[in-house]
């Protein structure tokens, strides 16, 4: 303790008040804990200040070296530059004493005990000691790759032990992620005899002991002040700006002291997490126990949200976009899956946060240099994930990504998906020395690169021994069938926001889709769950949900929340949308709908037809004249555009009538509609319906197909004319 | 605006196919967009013919000058901004000559309107009308003149007369071809409205401000003139522009139809009668007569009308055609894109910048994206092959084949499909110049 | 005389006014539809920014040929930018590219510096388009120019951060640039919104498309924006910047081809055209290559805003 002394100019009681520490604390316990830290440092800092009156007089300046904003902290945060050690004295004085009730007196001990600690570290310097202070020119360089990501994030190390056999490990893992970080406490010896070499080059630089933590507050508030233009003495800006970014996680081991304690309420107020593996309470975002050391700056990483740069994926072969569009014949497979040759599947699983190894690859079963060219294996891929945002609804979409993972690798080809998915590699790639280890590393980096927001932490399992696979085939078949049973069960009664989709908006200004789980997007595309994974996955994005609001006209799928929007987006020139009708008020259409709605002549049924059909229909118009009179964003009642899979659903055109209203569509329509057409018939009670819709083959005419009707009892005949 | 099924409401529903289309609700489609009249329809009772016009005459009447297919139409818009819906027809412009001119003066003038016309992406950009000038205040001088005008010029033209007489002889003879007469700012409004509607011409007429405006147009309305063209007097820029915006505004939004016609604007020569008609473009006008017109103003004038007169829900596309750009040879690159125009353009502009001529073949997605048509199923590698096909590209040049970066999926396909290797170009236009250096060097 | 009735609209929001170079010029600020004084009381019309480069290589020559051999030395050539009329200088930082020229960070830095000081001018920054050497020489010009605010050219949505905090520690602006659609305009507001900038420091750039070449759109997506941005949405209520400079890139403005008059002549007017359709449609400050179109543009512009 005789350093810091010297080091302040201060006795020994204070500094060993401070020193005190704790190894487990309850909430009210740690605020105690921590304002006491805050009301003693204070006590110091004066003691400090009053003796360096002495010495140096009280109209000194007080400032770091090289840097523009005196006392950062104390500038940034209240704004007052250019203090003097008497000014220093009084604005000490001027604290009120920390009251411990709630997070807020905490962090009113933490500013307090940050602002103390500021003095005593500048009076450091003043009296020749200082040290660990960053000075501007590094933070207009480090600073600027900080904030802009190209430096994910900050570690602060805060406690730590002579001889921590897990720091090598954690500092590696920390370089190679590309942080920086920064050394407190104990921990620079413990680095320093562990042989671990600091400085700002090696991204790792010391703090300093004691009240040498405020320079890490100091060097984000310094960051807001240059980099987020923040008007010093602004605490709401500072506040707002801190909370996003510079993105600092601090680690603190083994016991914490009382001014450690209340520093640590500061760090919280600059937006920093904490993670400490004492039996501190847990509190969300802030502060979280981890009690595995080797665990903790992952931990950490996951609790603030820091963005890890991904490293470029190094395989035996190629890999990118370029190699996406090869095919690989038989003659140049080297081994296959799938396609109805073996047994293969894959797929994704949200599981819990132990359940998930970051980055680990496992093959179950003989590796590619055990089996024999020409072979067709069997074959499970499939990739764990944890994330605080993931969840079950996310799984699917996050699986699609498996295709363009594998096709952007050299001489390895995919198709198709879930338990019908088909795997080829060539004859080419296993030369090169492509492994199915290297599968499992391109499946983890493809959802890292897009998904790393969702999912935090990956793992990959390959198996090819048939033995293995039985019990996660049925994990995989239960998902299929969980995932089918969630979409169908989904209704638009259900839920309480539906989504809009702007994706189209360039050419069809006036377009607003609005995807309800009932009611896929018209260009078919995207459902009301992938809409969902989308605004999830970027809030900001296309997809935005819309609250639906009271429901106006149960019938016609009115609720007021939708013609707010619509009437909204459209600034007024769409009054309201009948999500269920397409003679009232229909939605409107763009250019990419998959089918257009249409009445027929004799106004009973309808007409569908869809893209593909080039002839001319019962209306007595292509598909082309009908797409150019009703796109655009204009509402057309009698005609609407929509995706093909809403022709199955239940609130298709049911303010008409439903599916028995159709009276005609194209050959290729129907079979692309395939069996679930006669099924979804045979469940409404339409059996016959199927063959009593007309195509192209029975008639193209608006006679013929009223002829056809009559002659086969079309039930739209029995139903109220359309108008 | 009403729609195709207010339309359908009223029409029979016999699918007589009398209109030329196949059903009744055709027909009302094409009549909920502007592309038929509801008179077209023989079996339609007179009531609701009346009924309909009164509801759904748009606010801006059409004008028609001249007769047949070259006939120049003005006006009949409905929205203020092309995003809204298409604007309905474009500005026509105008070159006057006087009848104070000797024959050949005149015909010198008739031939350099008629070489103001370029043939651009399978189209003609022409001037639409020629003007002949009452200067002489004479009706013998005019007649001549207009002759010396017909003797060479097939297209539709107008007259600018101030005096009632000259324009009584002047359509007594010429009526056949419904020439607009524009009277200028003129005493007469009457006169000349009823002398026009007599012969069934459309008139012109010009008054300072919106407000003389409306008054003439009502004066013109009450003497029974229904196809007028106003000019409102403009003497400087921001007077045009903000007086034709009132005009148009008042018409549309608030449906006042004494404004409720299409604009002219009677301009110089040179650059600010340039400028004046390049905002009249943008902004409403309907109708620019010049006393000239260089070249060098006519192309970017007439392509600003084309810009700005385009469908914005429909994109413009371009021919599938081989395109070559700077002189490409027999190892020249092989490039390839969707006849999207944007798309076009884009490449087509990255590709000059590298100053290495490159064979770039445009295939028919029907003006789509690249990334929209192939999820659309329209720029596929068969399509792409089948294109290659019809230019005979791939036996111009051995070079490489370079496939979209976007769509580097289809790589192997087309490798198939057209029995050579293929590159995978970039994703972005803007990196075409660095890739085809590297891949030519 | 006829009563006509008031077509005024009330959108009641406008755009921001942001000052830039020595605070005494500023863009934005427009409450109406472009010109019309009934309704937008700002009688402030666009600035117009002179293009000026480091390098020639890539630039027309036609263009360079309009500047009396003053293009050869940047800081000359805006200042001849100047005497024409201009309000700003763009600078193309295009010699930063190694395979382009030598114009290392120091002289970049001095380059700005020496605009500055000869025109005092505000300056439009745009790199090479080259990202490392971007993110490392446009930063640097940043922190050490710092007595003028300097719009910093451009960031992108995937590529953004880097920039926008180096402008920020300068105390300058940024220019957002989107392809063509309202809703990436908007997104990439919110994206500089989100990571701090403040809305008075972003300019945007939707992407003007040149005469024949797409300039439909640009126009369209110009109008909707500016409406938005009136109509009250404030992720669009940034001054809109265009380029018109590549009006230059189209065949038809510059084509020897017979019958279609003067080259000089008519890329002057396909320029000019392509900038008051930018202006018509929402335009605050338009980029510039040609002196005779950007005299023109900045004279009609004058007389339309009915004051100088």
């Amino acid at each position: 303790m005789g350093g810091l002394e010297e080091r302040y100019g201060v006795g020994a009681d204070g500094i060993a008040y401070l020193s005190e520490t704790v190894t487990a604390a309850d909430v009210p316990g740690l605020l105690a804990f921590a304002a006491d830290g805050a009301d003693a440092a204070v006590s110091l800092a004066i003691e400090c200040l009053v003796n360096a009156i002495g010495e140096f007089g009280g109209e000194t300046i007080m400032e770091y070296p090289e840097t523009g904003y005196g006392l950062p902290l104390i500038t940034g945060w209240k704004g007052i530059e250019g203090l003097t050690l008497s000014g220093a004295l009084e604005f000490l004085r001027s604290l009120p004493k920390t009251a411990a009730d709630g997070l807020e007196g905490g962090m009113e001990a933490g500013e307090k005990a940050m602002y103390s600690c500021e003095i005593l570290e500048a009076v450091a310097y003043l009296r020749g000691h200082g040290g660990g202070f960053v000075p501007d020119r590094v933070i207009r360089e480090l600073g600027l790759v900080l904030v802009d990501e190209t430096i994910p994030g900050a570690a602060v190390f805060l406690g730590g032990e002579l001889g921590d056999p897990t720091l090598p490990d954690t500092v590696r893992d920390l370089q190679s992620k590309g942080m920086l970080g920064l050394v407190a406490g104990e921990y620079s010896r413990a680095m320093e005899a562990a042989g671990i070499r600091m400085g700002l080059d090696r991204m790792l630089y010391p703090l300093g002991d004691f009240a040498g933590l405020v320079h890490a507050l100091n060097f984000a508030v310094r960051a807001a002040l240059i980099f987020g233009g923040v008007t010093p003495g602004d605490k709401t800006r500072l506040g707002k700006y801190l909370a996003k970014r510079p993105k600092v996680v601090v680690l603190q081991t083994g016991p914490i002291s009382k001014l450690e304690a209340a520093l640590a309420f500061a760090a919280l107020l600059h937006g920093a997490a904490i993670v400490t593996d004492i039996d501190l309470p847990e509190i969300p975002k802030a502060i979280k126990v981890c009690k595995d050391r080797s665990d903790m700056l992952q931990v950490g990483i996951e609790e603030r949200g820091i963005n890890v740069r991904l490293e470029p994926l190094d395989l035996p072969v190629g890999y990118g976009p370029a190699f996406e569009g090869e095919i690989i014949r038989k003659p140049d497979t080297y081994v296959e899956a799938g396609g109805s040759r073996s047994r293969s599947f894959e797929i994704l699983l949200s599981v819990g946060e132990g359940e998930v190894e970051d980055g680990k690859v496992e093959v179950v079963g003989p590796e590619i240099d055990g089996i024999a060219e020409g072979s067709a294996i069997p074959l499970a891929m499939v990739v764990k994930v944890y994330g605080a945002g993931m969840h079950g609804d996310l799984e699917p979409v996050l699986e699609r990504r498996f295709h363009q993972s594998i096709n952007y690798a050299e001489g390895v080809w995919h198709t198709g998906q879930r338990s019908s998915n088909w795997v080829r590699v060539s004859k080419f790639a296993k030369e090169k020395g492509f492994k199915f280890r290297d599968l499992g590393r391109a499946l983890i980096h493809g959802i890292r690169r897009e998904f790393s927001a969702v999912a935090t932490r990956v793992q990959a399992t390959i198996i090819t021994d048939p033995a293995e696979m039985g019990e996660i085939a049925r994990i995989a078949e239960e998902s299929y069938a969980a995932r089918d049973e969630r979409m169908r069960g989904l209704k638009d009664e259900s839920v309480g926001n539906f989504y809009t989709c702007t994706m189209c908006q360039s050419f069809a200004p006036g377009h607003i889709c609005i995807i309800s789980p009932e009611r896929v997007g018209l260009c078919g595309a995207i459902n009301w769950l992938d809409a969902k994974a989308s605004n999830e996955l970027a809030p900001k994005g296309p997809n935005a949900p819309v609250p639906k609001g009271e429901p106006v006209d149960a019938v016609k799928g009115v609720w007021d929340g939708i013609n707010d929007l619509v009437r909204a987006a459209s600034m007024g020139s769409v009054e309201k949308i009948c999500m269920y009708s397409f003679m009232d008020s229909p939605m409107t259409s763009c250019g990419c709908f998959e089918v257009v709605v249409g009445m027929t002549v004799d106004m009973q049924g309808v007409v569908l037809v869809d893209r593909d059909f080039q002839g001319m229909t019962p209306l007595g118009m292509k598909f082309s004249t009908l797409a150019g009179s009703i796109g655009g964003g204009r509402q057309t009642p009698g005609f609407m555009g929509i995706g093909k899979k809403y022709i199955m659903s239940d609130k298709f055109i049911s303010a008409e009538g439903g599916l028995p209203r159709v009276a005609w569509m194209p050959s290729g329509l129907k079979r692309a509609l395939g069996p679930e057409l006669a099924e979804r018939c045979a469940e409404i009670g339409y059996p016959d319906l199927p063959s009593q819709i007309a195509d192209e083959t029975v008639t193209t005419e608006a006679e013929g197909l009223m002829e056809w009707m009559a002659e086969v009892g079309h039930p739209a005949l029995g139903m109220d004319p359309l108008m | 605006m009403a729609t195709a099924i207010e339309y359908f409401k009223l029409l029979p529903k016999t699918n007589c196919k009398d209109c030329g289309q196949p059903t009744c609700l055709a027909f009302a489609m094409l009549l909920a967009n502007q592309k038929a009249k509801l008179e077209d329809c023989p079996h339609v009772s007179g009531e609701a013919v009346e009924a309909m016009k009164e509801s759904s005459a748009p606010p801006v009447n059409t004008v028609k000058v001249g007769t047949g297919e070259n006939a120049v139409a003005m006006g009949g818009e409905n929205v203020l901004y092309r995003h809204e819906r298409r604007f309905e027809n474009p500005i026509a412009y105008a070159v006057s000559v006087s009848d104070s001119w000797d024959a050949p003066r005149i015909a010198e003038a008739v031939a350099k309107a008629k070489s103001l016309a370029f043939d651009r992406v399978g189209m003609v950009f022409r001037l639409d009308l020629v003007s002949v000038s009452n200067d002489s205040g004479e009706s013998d001088e005019f007649l001549a003149a207009v002759d010396a005008v017909l003797a060479d010029w097939d297209l539709p033209i107008m007259f600018e007369i101030n005096d009632v007489g000259v324009a009584e002889a002047a359509l007594s003879r010429h009526a056949a071809l419904k020439p607009l007469v524009y009277a200028g700012e003129t005493a007469d409004v009457e006169a000349f409205a009823k002398l026009a509607t007599k012969h069934g011409c459309p008139l012109g007429i010009r008054a300072k401000g919106v407000e003389a405006a409306a008054d003439a147009a009502e004066i013109a309305a009450k003497a029974g003139c229904k196809d007028l063209v106003l000019d409102l007097g403009a003497s400087n820029l921001k007077e045009c522009l903000e007086w034709q915006t009132i005009a148009r505004r008042a018409a549309i939004n608030r449906k006042f139809r004494p404004l409720g016609h299409p604009l002219m604007n009677r301009v110089g020569c040179g650059e600010y009668a340039v400028a004046t008609a390049v905002l009249s473009t943008l902004k409403y006008g309907s109708l620019v007569v010049f006393d000239g017109l260089e070249p060098y103003e006519a192309l970017p004038l007439f392509t600003l009308r084309q810009n700005i007169y385009t469908d914005p829900q429909v994109p413009i596309q371009v021919k599938q055609d081989l395109y070559p750009i700077g002189d490409p040879g027999p190892h020249s690159p092989i490039m390839f894109t969707t006849n999207f125009s944007l798309t076009y353009f884009t490449v087509r502009a990255d590709i000059e910048k590298s100053k290495i001529p490159v064979w770039l073949q445009i295939v028919n997605t029907e003006g789509l994206s690249v990334l929209t048509a192939y999820s659309a199923g329209k720029f596929e590698p068969e399509r792409v092959a089948a294109a290659f096909e019809e230019s005979g590209v791939l036996d111009k040049s051995d070079g490489p084949v370079v496939v979209p970066g976007l769509v580097a999926r289809m790589s192997g396909k087309l490798s198939e499909e057209i029995g050579r290797d293929v590159v995978v170009g970039t994703n972005e236009s803007k990196d075409i110049p660095k890739h085809l250096r590297e891949i030519t060097s | 005389m006829a009563e006509i009735p008031s077509v005024a609209e009330k959108y009641g929001s406008k755009v921001g006014e942001v000052p830039v170079g020595h605070g005494d010029y500023v863009a934005g600020g427009a409450g109406g539809m472009p010109f019309l004084s009934f309704e937008n009381p700002s009688k402030r019309r666009p600035m117009i920014a002179g293009e000026v480069r480091d390098s020639l290589v890539g630039y027309p020559e036609l263009a360079a040929g309009m500047f009396s051999g003053r293009e050869k030395d940047p800081a000359d050539w805006a200042m001849m930018w100047k005497e024409i009329g201009a309000d700003m200088i763009f600078l193309r930082l295009t010699g930063t590219d190694p395979s382009v020229g030598t114009t290392t960070a120091e002289d970049a830095v001095r380059i700005v510096k020496e605009i500055d000081e000869r025109t005092r001018l505000p300056i439009m920054v745009h790199g090479c388009g080259v990202q490392e050497i971007d993110h490392e020489i446009l930063p640097r010009i940043c922190s050490e120019v710092r007595d003028t605010r300097l719009i910093v050219s451009c960031v992108e949505e995937e590529d953004y951060k880097r920039l926008s905090a180096a402008a920020m520690a300068g105390g300058h602006h940024v220019l957002a640039f989107s392809n063509l659609d309202i809703n990436l305009a908007k997104q990439m507001n919110i994206l500089l919104s989100d990571f701090g900038v403040e809305k008075d420091n972003i300019f945007m750039d939707p992407l003007m498309a040149p005469l024949g070449m797409g300039l439909d759109y640009s126009y369209s997506v110009n109008e909707r924006i500016r409406l938005s941005a009136l109509r009250g949405d404030r992720m669009l209520q940034v001054p809109m910047v265009c380029h018109t400079g590549e009006a230059w890139d189209v065949a038809d403005a510059t084509s020897d081809e017979p019958g279609l008059g003067d080259p000089a002549h008519r890329v002057a007017w396909w320029e000019a055209i392509t900038a008051i359709c930018a202006m018509m449609s929402g335009a605050d400050l338009l980029v510039m290559r040609g002196p005779s179109a950007a005299d023109m543009v900045r004279v009609y512009a004058e007389e339309l805003a009915g004051g100088s």
